[in-house]
């Protein structure tokens, strides 16, 4: 690609936008990690609870006639693992930004002439990100966006099914 | 005790699947890619069940599974699956792989542990 000065302008401000993204995930990085060493410490904390209480008392007749500390601690351990399932959206998070990093770290490539490929540079960027997105939402949107050349058929059906799926388990 | 294997690129992801297991009782290891895990497995005694990600550097999820479906002593473990991936085609490629079941992100603890509390024996 030839290079002009508006394609080098607008390769600096997607690498600027680039290292950006980075430094938003580098920056709330400790605070997630803090976060889930609590929640590690939690679980941690409501097995000795339980353990301690069991050592005390006949197990069975808690299982089935539990206290006001029995029906506690089950409550504090559902909001432990509804603590574990949302901070899951993290890591959805920090996957596809380092998707769009990297597609838009090769786009500002592409407008400085970094590179020598030669041939549909820009389809082939543009496949790479839509292997590498995690959800038939975000490929969907990918599509409704930055179409192929072809064309595309949309499946939103597919999208809701798989948003309705997070969490289901499959035995073959 | 029942060892557990987890694989997953992602620190906080292996984080969360620990502390549910340790949680129920579970001894953890952990690996960062299916290279890690095949090594893993091979220098290992005993592993109870494997929970793999798929999409991971170096080795991704389905071709650990493939791998450890040719080790004489992994033909029986249970592998799960544990993806964002949803669709049919890819749960299809994961039976194919000889994956033991699907579990999509983000993942509810209840319903992980009733599952391996199902699986392994």
């Amino acid at each position: 690609m030839a290079r002009t000065s508006q394609s080098i302008d607008a390769a600096q401000a997607i690498a600027a936008a680039v290292a950006q993204i980075e430094l938003a995930v580098r920056e709330v990085q400790p605070a997630v990690e803090q976060l889930g060493t609590l929640i590690d410490h939690m679980a941690t904390g409501l097995g000795e609870l339980r353990n301690s209480r069991q050592r005390d008392a006949d197990s069975e007749a808690i299982s089935v006639f539990p206290d006001e500390f029995d029906q506690a601690v089950t409550g504090l351990q559902k909001n432990v693992h509804a603590s574990i399932t949302h901070l899951q959206f993290y890591d959805r998070l920090v996957q596809h930004l380092a998707h769009i990093q990297d597609f838009l770290s090769g786009a500002a490539g592409q407008l400085a002439g970094d590179t020598d490929e030669a041939g549909d540079v820009w389809g082939v960027l543009r496949n790479k990100l839509r292997t590498r997105l995690i959800s038939e939402a975000q490929r969907e949107l990918l599509d409704a966006v930055l179409p192929p050349p072809g064309g595309v058929q949309f499946n939103s059906r597919q999208a809701r099914e798989e948003h309705a799926a997070q969490g289901t388990v499959e035995l073959f | 005790m029942t060892r557990i294997l987890a694989v997953d690129d992602s620190p906080s992801m292996r984080q969360m699947v620990g502390v549910t297991l340790k949680s129920a009782g579970y001894e953890v290891l952990e690996a960062c890619d299916g290279r890690e895990a095949l090594n893993i497995a091979k220098e290992q005694a005993a592993v109870d069940l494997v929970i793999t990600d798929i999409n991971m550097p170096n080795m991704d999820g389905l071709t650990l599974v493939r791998e450890l479906r040719m080790l004489p002593h992994y033909r029986g473990v249970p592998l799960l699956v544990l993806t964002t991936e949803a669709s049919a085609e890819k749960k299809l490629e994961g039976k194919a792989a000889g994956a033991t079941g699907w579990v999509v992100k983000p993942f509810s603890p209840d319903r992980l542990l009733a599952t391996i509390a199902r699986i392994v024996i």
